[in-house]
């Protein structure tokens, strides 16, 4: 009997390969980045802003009936709103409590598997988005330069939410997929609990 | 039985992928060339490991696993999770990490809690007894022994917290280090499918509670 493997030599080499972890680049990610891209990057980098989104899109995914237009139609406006009175700098700083406070309550209702009110989804929603707007005050620079960081921050958080919120939706079909973005939720609460400690001791 | 080819030709060279083993061996040639490869990665340098957003998730990271005693209880919560079957398997694994941050917050914000030590002994010993003995209470009452330990976990290594680390990205790693522990719990849990393997689980539940013992008794 021969062994498959035997054919393909490279491949247990690709395997070991990609378990290898890659060096860290430390300070890579943002310098040198500026405008659109650096807008794009924004969110992605901010891990509070992160936990915010993940949490968001696993709420979309596990309501039913399943709804991903609507909020997404509040979230995007309160987003645009947000991120134009960071950047007229209207609000230049938002309570520290405020992103970890979010998450946590989306978080919690993940954990739970909630289904909640349109009215109360469509309200943290809003509270979420203009959060994330207010805390991405674009660098200073040229006008253009500052619409096109504020475009790419805005695209990327539409994306992701509803991005999750589709894998969520699609991974609620089966019982054991459902209980890990439960336990994804839970995982954000402790997070976001922790957060909030640190905080408070500030 | 004669040969066909010419005995005086060279034979041809062979490559890695052709070298052939007896049927139930495994060929060597492939991972011959894997360990070739990995003589020539290059070592990863890990400068600024305790500052910034990095640092600060590789120090939470390393936080729950730095301690036996904690490792041993975590591993234990997703032995008797996988043990008690359905949905106690997802279930303490949920609880124990948010009542193990709440009791991480408190110990953020230094509020004392007495016995925190003794108490995450206990919590080998109990836990390693519970996998031991196959025990299986009812769900609540498992979810409140597993909450009850968690903020004694949790409170130690909130007072143990590096004030220099960044708090999101160590709290981010902190969870998921703990998260990952008790996974490896419910895939060493899993083994109780077969009846070797609940020996096995139940085995690793003794060592636990021996575990235990001795960091209640100041042996380890």
């Amino acid at each position: 009997m021969q062994h498959r493997i035997s054919r393909s030599p490279l491949l247990p080499s690709v395997f070991v390969l990609l378990a290898v972890p890659t060096g860290a680049q430390a300070h890579g990610a943002i310098k040198g980045l500026e405008g659109f891209t650096s807008g794009l990057v924004h969110p992605l980098t901010t891990p509070a802003h992160v936990l915010v989104i993940v949490a968001l899109g696993l709420l979309l995914g596990q309501q039913k009936p399943l709804d991903l237009k609507r909020p997404l139609l509040v979230l995007m406006p309160f987003l645009a709103a947000g991120l134009a009175f960071a950047a007229t700098g209207i609000i230049a700083e938002i309570y520290q409590f405020l992103l970890p406070g979010i998450a946590l309550c989306v978080a919690t209702l993940v954990a739970l598997q909630k289904t909640i009110p349109q009215m109360a989804r469509n309200a943290l929603f809003a509270l979420a988005a203009v959060a994330i707007g207010l805390d991405s005050a674009p660098e200073p620079g040229s006008a253009a330069m500052i619409v096109k960081s504020l475009l790419g921050t805005w695209i990327v958080v539409v994306f992701l939410v509803f991005d999750v919120g589709s894998y969520a939706a699609l991974a609620g079909r089966k019982e054991w997929s459902q209980i890990g973005l439960r336990v994804i939720g839970s995982w954000i609460v402790a997070i976001s609990l922790l957060v909030l400690a640190f905080e408070l001791k500030k | 039985m004669k040969s066909e080819s010419d005995p005086n030709s060279m034979p041809a060279r062979k490559t890695s992928s052709q070298i052939r083993c007896p049927a139930d061996a495994i060929p060597l040639g492939p991972w011959l060339t894997t360990v070739s490869f990995l003589l020539l990665l290059p070592a990863t340098a890990s400068a600024h490991t305790g500052t910034g957003a990095v640092g600060g998730f590789l120090s939470g990271f390393k936080h729950p696993v730095g301690g036996l005693d904690h490792v041993v209880a975590m591993v234990a919560v997703g032995l008797w999770g996988a043990f008690l079957g359905g949905r106690a398997m997802w279930l303490l694994p949920v609880v124990f990490p948010v009542v193990m941050a709440f009791g991480g917050a408190l110990g953020v914000m230094g509020v004392p809690i007495p016995f925190v030590e003794k108490a995450i002994a206990l919590s080998g010993i109990v836990l390693g007894l519970m996998v031991a003995f196959a025990a299986r209470p009812n769900l609540k009452i498992a979810a409140i022994i597993v909450g009850v330990f968690a903020i004694f976990h949790g409170h130690a290594h909130g007072t143990e917290l590096p004030t220099a680390a960044n708090p999101m990205t160590y709290a981010i790693g902190f969870v998921i280090s703990t998260g990952l522990l008790h996974l490896s719990g419910i895939a060493l849990g899993l083994l109780t499918r077969w009846p070797r393997g609940k020996i096995v689980v139940r085995s690793g539940g003794v060592a636990i509670a021996l575990v235990g013992f001795g960091f209640l008794f100041k042996l380890l």
